[in-house]
This record gives structure tokens, C-alpha cells and sequence, in this order.
């Protein structure tokens, strides 16, 4: 039998995969967590394919918020893993691996739906309309999480220490 | 310096440039795609099998790989409950307004209505849907999405549904609410009965030297719920409730309390917050004083000046203050400033050294449109602790001249008479103390 989501859902998966991947990650702070979850995500999208098709990506980011609540909730009842336990570094990229375990512990601090918000908005560029669409909710509520998310990130980067070096002479930020 | 729009833009693409797309994806992903839809066909065409299998309890489906699925959570199979359980008008009503607010297109079978009743601010009802899937969305623990539950609450306008929650198998309930506001003012807490003991609080006051006071009272359910007289929570939330005995962990959601504290959504902002380490702070604390740790006696002794059981929003306005001294006695000295809602702020200081041997030595009510609204007597001649968020500070004795004390914070000797304050922006002014 011919499988109706042919190459186009093939061509939706190459080329969003590492866009959808980067949001778990933020998401979940855990890549190997990020990949089981973008699997199901995408295992998700594979079977509504036919009512998704128009709109594959927006459907999948909707998905991925709300899996990473379900986990995110059972995880914050359990103590943390620590970093390195869950994304070993590479030797050779000290740098990168630093700032990555800053960004992804000053994120834990921030309530998943302001995380999320915060994660659309500013990683994926998305309109507060895309994001509300994202969250199920609000305009307004996009904008509040999004107000209080960064105001809970900045301050979480700022505790850590974080120098971060911003490339194109924008400037650099402790 | 605080970071931009542009620097956050940045940390984040940084901190996934690493990643790249899982090999075999395409793949893996079509497999998974093809095992979930033969299961979803299985599932469609079994129902009356998982129908009969939940008289037992659990079904076990084999259909991929054995997995165990609950299917026979109470709160969706067992008779509905409550005054309203045999009007079937108004149950039809509520499966009504539940089909037009879940646009779910993973949902099967019918709304199971699990109470209806009524309150003293009318009819309500709490509904149940399952799930066309079980996928695991717990871990550990394997717990499954067994469906979708709500309240459904009377308004003016007839009855509202409000926040679509999803309810998990292997017993995870703790994260539903399981209770809700009912009225304009809010003053009806209705509270479902999920089997277990629960307990409720109906407001916090505070005791003189600002300790938390609430009283823990045991809700009656009546046949599947419970209608109890609360205050009216229309600007914050005064009530608490929870499993017997409740506490921190105990504690069960209100469904709508985000609309108090948050209305509209909107944002209320953040408090200031500020951090102060006083010199020679590291003599009592050691070389790594961190403002952001506690000692875990530190955080006991705040513990009854902290509400732990309730839910609030912070005054903005207010802000929020630590200080990290030693005192001339070489003793740990930790002050921190609590406030809740629109509730008047407190300062608690505690004396302590290493661990666990912490104090609490002295409180006081903070006005913060005071010039000095920290003044915190410190026993046994140690001084007194003096605040006032990016002031300039300065003290003096009976007769001499005018000692600099820093900014923001600082622990006066006990002779010391009178503190000047210099705002950052304003005229400064002199508190006797």
C-alpha cells in the first residue's frame, strides 16, 4: 500500500528536524531527553500527517510544548541530574560546553511556559501570535510569560557568571 | 550589565549550535509513525474489549511489545456522582460545552461527567475524557496519558469550561487540580473527592513577630465533593488545601487561582531584589560566602515566617532583601525580608554558626517608604542591622561625628544613636534608632 505522506513529510523532517531538535533541548535541558522527545513528536506528526500537512511545523511545536510539560512536571518532583551526568562534554569545546551547561541550567530556573515562550520567541523568531498558537493561549499570556521568563533567565545568566562574547561587535554581556 | 534582546538571541543559538539532526531519523521516525497508527487501529476496533477489560481493574494490551495500560482510572469509569448525577439536562449541557471547548482530535469515546452538583453559587460539574492513545509521557514511572479532565463551573452566562488538564495512569493525579473557586467573589471552594483525606485552610494572618498563623480544618466530602465557605479571593489567594496532613507536599492545586494573581494574564512584575554581603562577612561565613545558598538551619528557622502551604504573588514594589554579616562574636549573621501579596513585609533576622544551629533573634514589620525601613536590634550588645536599598548609610554616637557605613546595608555598634540616609536620588534624612 502506498504511504500517503510520501517524500513531503521525508522533505518536513530533514529540513525542520534541527530547528525542533534545538527547541527540545531548550526545553528539556537534556539532549538525549530532546531526541526521545522530538521522535515523539514527529512519530505524532507522522500519523496526523494528512491533517497537519498545510501546517506540519506548527503542529509539531505545539506537541513538543506540551510533552515537555508532561515530563517537565514529573521531572521537578524528582532531584536533578546533574549537568554532566546527562550531556558529557567534548574536551576539545570547553568554551561552547560552559556557556551550553549555563543557558541550560539558568532555563531550569524558569517555569516551563515562560521557558517555552521565551524559547519560541527568541530562538525560533516566532510572532507572539505563533507562540500564543504554540501555547494554547493568550496573546497577552505569550507576553507575560515571555516578560517573566527573560526577567527569571537574565537573572539566572547574571548569577552564573556567565561572559558571553557576542560576535558582529553587539556587544558583550556578563 | 543585563543582557539584551540581542544577547539572549545569541546564548540560545549558542547553546544548540552543537546539535545536530539524529542519524537514522527519517527512518526512525516512519517506523514509530507506523507502529503508532497499526496500534491506534487496534485500539479503535477493541473499545468494547477495553470496555469490559476495565470491570477488572487493568487490561493488559499486548499490542505492542506488552505494555501495561490503566484503563480503569476511577475518573473515568466509575458512576457519576453528586446531587446533579441523575439530570440528565444538565449533564447533556455540560458534555455540550465540554465538545465545543476540546477541539482534541485524539480523543475517544464519550465525555464522562465525574460529578455534578450543586454549589451555593449554582450548578458545577467536573468532566473526563479519554485519549484515543496511552502514550507514556511520565518518566520514570511509565505513567500514561489516559485522557483529559476539567471543571465546568456557572457563570452568568451559563456554565464555563476552564482549564483543560491531562490526567496520567499509574495513580499521578497529584498534578490535576482537584479543586476550584466558584462565585464572582470567589468565596465557594469546591473541592473534589479523589479518595483521600484532604484538608483545607481558609486564610493566613500573622503573628506579631510575623510568623505565619493558619489553621488546618477537615473537608467533609459529600457524596464525591465538597462546597466550603471561604473568604473572598478576589485579589489574592488566602486559602490552601491539601492532602491530610497538609503541607508543602501535600498541597492541591486550585485550578483558577492564576486568574487571581495573574488577571488577564498579565504580568505583575518582579521585586527588586537585593543581595548585601557586609564586610567581614566572610569571617563568620568563610571565604565562599554565597548569597544564593542558605544553610539548611537558616532555612528551617525562616521556615514559619514562610508560607509553605499557600500560593501568592509579590508586591513589586516591595523589594526583596538579604544581608550577610558576622557579628562582633564571630556568630553567622543572616537577615531576609518576607512579603506576601498586598500584606505588610517583615524582616526576620537569625544568628547562627556552621549547619544547622540557626536562631531567630529578632523580626520586624517593614514600611519601605520609610527612610530606614530596616532596623533590626541585634541581642547581647551585637549591634543593630540597618537597611535601605542603594542608600548611602552613616552612623553616629551620642556626640562625634558622622561614621560611613556603606551603602544598602550595614550592622551599626550598639552605641550608635542615629543613622543618616542618603537615598541615591533625594535628600537624605536622619532615623534615630
Amino acid at each position: 500500500m502506498r504511504d500517503v505522506r510520501g517524500a513531503e513529510f521525508d522533505d518536513f523532517v530533514r529540513t525542520r528536524s534541527v530547528s525542533l531538535l534545538r527547541v527540545a533541548y531548550l526545553l528539556t535541558g537534556d539532549r538525549h531527553a530532546a531526541e526521545d522527545l522530538l521522535q515523539e513528536v514527529l512519530e505524532q506528526v507522522y500519523v496526523r500527517w494528512r491533517r497537519v500537512r498545510t501546517t506540519p511545523e506548527a503542529y509539531a511545536r505545539r506537541a513538543l510544548v506540551n510533552r515537555a510539560a508532561n515530563r517537565w512536571r514529573r521531572r521537578s518532583r524528582r532531584p536533578e541530574s546533574a549537568l554532566g551526568d546527562l550531556d558529557p562534554a567534548t574536551p576539545d569545546a570547553t568554551d561552547g560546553v560552559a556557556l551550553r551547561e549555563a543557558v541550560v541550567a539558568a532555563l531550569r530556573t524558569v517555569p516551563l511556559r515562560q521557558r517555552a515562550a521565551v524559547v519560541l520567541r527568541y530562538l525560533e523568531d516566532l510572532s507572539v501570535t505563533e507562540t500564543a498558537a504554540a501555547l494554547d493561549c493568550s496573546e497577552g499570556a505569550v507576553k507575560s510569560h515571555t516578560a517573566r521568563g527573560l526577567a527569571k533567565l537574565r537573572e539566572a545568566l547574571a548569577d552564573s557568571g556567565l561572559v558571553v562574547t557576542i560576535p558582529n561587535g553587539s556587544g558583550s554581556s556578563r | 550589565m543585563t543582557m539584551n534582546d540581542t544577547d539572549v538571541r545569541a546564548v540560545l543559538h549558542r547553546a544548540t549550535d552543537h546539535l545536530a539532526s539524529p542519524d537514522g531519523l527519517v527512518e526512525g521516525v516512519r517506523r514509530g509513525g507506523r507502529r503508532r497508527v497499526a496500534r491506534r487501529r487496534l485500539l479503535a476496533a477493541g473499545l468494547a474489549v477495553v470496555t469490559a477489560g476495565s470491570i477488572a481493574g487493568v487490561l493488559q494490551f499486548s499490542g505492542t511489545g506488552g505494555e501495561r495500560i490503566d484503563v480503569a482510572s476511577r475518573l473515568f469509569d466509575e458512576a457519576t456522582r453528586g446531587d446533579l448525577a441523575r439530570d440528565q439536562a444538565f449533564l447533556r449541557d455540560v458534555r455540550e460545552v465540554w465538545r465545543r471547548a476540546t477541539e482534541l482530535d485524539d480523543l475517544r469515546g464519550e465525555p464522562h461527567v465525574v460529578w455534578a452538583g450543586n454549589t451555593p453559587k449554582g450548578k458545577a460539574a467536573y468532566v473526563t475524557q479519554r485519549t484515543m492513545e496511552n502514550p507514556v509521557v511520565v518518566q520514570p514511572g511509565d505513567g500514561r496519558l489516559l485522557g483529559y479532565g476539567a471543571f465546568v463551573v456557572p457563570t452568568a452566562k451559563g456554565p464555563r469550561i476552564l482549564t483543560l488538564e491531562q490526567l496520567y495512569g499509574s495513580g499521578y493525579v497529584d498534578g490535576n487540580s482537584q479543586a476550584v473557586f466558584l462565585g464572582p467573589d470567589r468565596d465557594t471552594l469546591l473541592v473534589l473527592d479523589f479518595g483521600r483525606p484532604v484538608e483545607y485552610s481558609p486564610s493566613m494572618s500573622y503573628a506579631p513577630d510575623g510568623r505565619i498563623v493558619r489553621q488546618h480544618l477537615p473537608v467533609t466530602f459529600r457524596d464525591g465533593a465538597a462546597s466550603l465557605p471561604v473568604p473572598p479571593q478576589r485579589t489574592k489567594v488566602t486559602v490552601a488545601v491539601g492532602r491530610a496532613p497538609l503541607s508543602r507536599d501535600t498541597r492541591i492545586h486550585i485550578v483558577n487561582e492564576s486568574e487571581i494573581l495573574f488577571p488577564g494574564g498579565e504580568d505583575r512584575g518582579e521585586p527588586k531584589r537585593y543581595d548585601y554581603v557586609l564586610p567581614g562577612a566572610d569571617l563568620a561565613w568563610g571565604a565562599a560566602v554565597d548569597p544564593t545558598k542558605r544553610p539548611l538551619g537558616a532555612v528551617v528557622a525562616f521556615e514559619p515566617f514562610i508560607d509553605i502551604v499557600g500560593t501568592h504573588a509579590v508586591n513589586p514594589e516591595a523589594p526583596s532583601l538579604s544581608v550577610f554579616g558576622g557579628t562582633p562574636d564571630g556568630r553567622r549573621l543572616l537577615i531576609e525580608t518576607i512579603q506576601y501579596d498586598d500584606d505588610p513585609g517583615h524582616a526576620v533576622a537569625i544568628l547562627g554558626r556552621g549547619e544547622s544551629e540557626y536562631t531567630v533573634v529578632v523580626t520586624q514589620s517593614v514600611d519601605w517608604t520609610e527612610p530606614l525601613p530596616v532596623r533590626l536590634r541585634l541581642p547581647d550588645g551585637q549591634g543593630t542591622l540597618v537597611a535601605a536599598p542603594e542608600a548611602k548609610l552613616e552612623y553616629r554616637a551620642a556626640v562625634g561625628a558622622w561614621q560611613d557605613a556603606g551603602r544598602g546595608a550595614a550592622l551599626v555598634p550598639v552605641g550608635a544613636i542615629e543613622v543618616r540616609v542618603t537615598p541615591a536620588s533625594g535628600v537624605a534624612r536622619t532615623a534615630r534608632l
